[in-house]
């Protein structure tokens, strides 16, 4: 019983180190936002590195995501007849919530842990010590550019995702009710409002930019030793996933 | 004729950056499903030989390790789904009353198991990946091979069955999780009062069934692709941070392949 609270109280107080920690990030990426110098060459470096990362996969797990949307109407299908809501509720429960969401999961374990084990083989190697003597700034130097180039990416993966979901979708759905292309996606595009598919835009954008502080923070405060740099990717996932889910339900609750 | 004979150049053909990367990866992936496709080989020749002690500290593992982690980010997705749900209802039915059934039978069906079993993957999975690729790197492996223990049996057997017994009783637990803080959402939210919400009546047997063979499969599929993952780490420290990278990645995706294939399958055997 002792132990319990003891686990409790140790995760407890790990929470409130690490969350206090991201908002260190956050304020002084902030700083740095007003002064507005980013370094370029950085940002578009990473910005391909990124696509080439994580396009393939991405464009993978949309295309189940839309499969499995879609497998999830049959009850509704078979039980109301409701062939024409098939395109919306795929579409509708895509955009808004699942696309981002996995897509998200899917950047973090692949994005956020390579800028994560970087930025820690950095710390461990003492090269982040060497800057500061060089009096550069890492956050202007990568972290900045990093961040605007994950929120970019995320938009532009999750844009790629949808068209990738939507169109498994409609050929799981001629596949398994023979439902024509038509219905499909005359049900899509007449009851979906474009507010439904901004909202998963939106939620991208925030998603990207949550994973750069997450996985920056992870990463500049790895500890050192050579399993520090492994130990720090692992808990950069686990919390990038809680900070996701997070995120998710408080924007949920606030955009209808 | 020496004059008029040039030196051939030898032209690179010019790529477009990123297709070559994608290129170069997607021959990477198939060679690397080659190597769990024969990890998986091995474990069903060598299926029988069961290590119980070891497997029993490997269930224990996966649910009780990642418990905490199951339970707040279930909580948060049934909160989620019953707010993007209830707004989805309320456009199209203005009905809120089969929320919590229909709810109920998602969160079975779909959601309960793939959500836990990303998680799994990133904790457990992740886990299990640095373990055994610090092993490998450190050469432990072909030590255990020299002493006549084979790593599929005393490593990777463990693992599978422990994430066979385990995965079940943790799904269970986040979706119990999930459709509590769906209630309690449902109630503050949209006015739902508990006994509308509380009710069986969308769920039928054939979406336990479907729930209970996806939990099973990802017990098996998580721990085989973080172990594959492990055992092919190459290259010290950096090497075992590239296969925990790995490995949840390759879980995550393979989860969700399983969902939609036993989902199919579940839809076309069952309805």
């Amino acid at each position: 019983m002792l132990r319990l609270v003891t686990n409790v109280g140790e995760v407890a107080l790990q929470f409130v180190h690490e969350t206090g920690g991201v908002s260190l990030v956050l304020g002084r990426l902030c700083k740095r936002l007003f002064r507005f110098k980013i370094d370029g060459d950085e940002f578009f470096r990473s910005m391909r590195s990124y696509g080439e990362q994580s396009l393939l996969i991405i464009m993978l797990t949309a295309a189940f995501t839309g499969v499995i949307m879609v497998l999830q109407t049959a009850v509704y299908v078979k039980k109301f007849g409701v062939y024409d809501l098939v395109g919306w509720f795929a579409g509708f429960s895509t955009f808004r919530e699942v696309a981002p969401l996995l897509i998200g999961l899917m950047f973090s374990g692949r994005v956020g842990a390579n800028n994560c084990s970087e930025l820690a083989t950095m710390r461990i190697t003492e090269q982040l010590d060497a800057l500061r003597i060089l009096a550069l700034d890492v956050y202007e130097l990568m972290i900045l550019p990093r961040t605007l180039a994950m929120v970019l990416s995320m938009g532009v993966l999750t844009v790629f995702g949808n068209l990738m979901a939507v169109l498994s979708g409609a050929l799981s759905a001629r596949l398994l009710f023979d439902l024509e292309y038509n219905t499909f996606f005359f049900s899509l595009f007449d009851r979906l409002q474009p507010e439904d598919y901004l909202v998963g835009i939106e939620k991208a954008l925030v998603y990207g930019f949550v994973i750069a502080i997450v996985s920056s923070h992870f990463g500049l405060n790895a500890k050192s030793g050579s399993r520090g740099v492994g130990r720090a990717v692992n808990a950069q996932v686990v919390a990038c996933a809680v900070a996701l889910f997070c995120v998710d339900y408080v924007m949920t609750s606030l955009i209808r | 004729m020496a004059a008029d004979t040039k030196v051939e150049e030898v032209s690179t053909p010019k790529t477009i950056p990123i297709v070559s990367a994608m290129g170069r990866w997607t021959l990477e992936e198939l060679s690397a499903l080659r190597t769990s496709w024969q990890l998986w080989l091995s474990v069903c020749a060598n299926w029988r030989k069961i290590e119980w002690r070891a497997t029993i500290h490997q269930a224990h593992e996966v649910t009780n390790r990642s418990a905490l982690l199951v339970a707040v980010v279930m909580a948060f997705t049934g909160a989620i789904l019953i707010v993007q749900g209830g707004t989805q209802a309320q456009r199209i039915v203005g009905d809120l009353s089969p929320i919590g059934p229909a709810f109920l039978q998602l969160l079975i069906r779909e959601f309960g198991p793939v959500i836990t079993a990303f998680m799994i993957a990133a904790r457990y999975g992740a886990g299990i990946a640095a373990e055994i690729g610090s092993m490998r790197v450190t050469e432990q492996i072909d030590a255990l091979r020299l002493a006549g223990a084979p790593p599929v049996q005393y490593l990777v057997l463990p693992r599978i069955y422990g994430g066979l017994l385990g995965m079940l009783p943790i799904i269970v637990f986040g979706s119990v999780i999930a459709y509590y803080t769906g209630a309690v959402t449902a109630f503050y939210g949209f006015g739902v009062g508990w006994d509308t919400y509380f009710s069986t009546s969308f769920v039928k047997l054939a979406d336990v069934a479907v729930g209970v063979a996806k939990s099973l499969t990802f017990g098996i599929a998580v721990p085989l692709m973080s172990c594959d993952a492990g055992l092919n780490a190459r290259g010290g420290a950096a090497g075992v941070g590239q296969a925990t990278t790995r490995a949840v990645i390759a879980s995550s995706v393979l989860v969700l392949f399983l969902d939609l294939v036993v989902g199919t399958l579940g839809y076309l055997l069952l309805g």
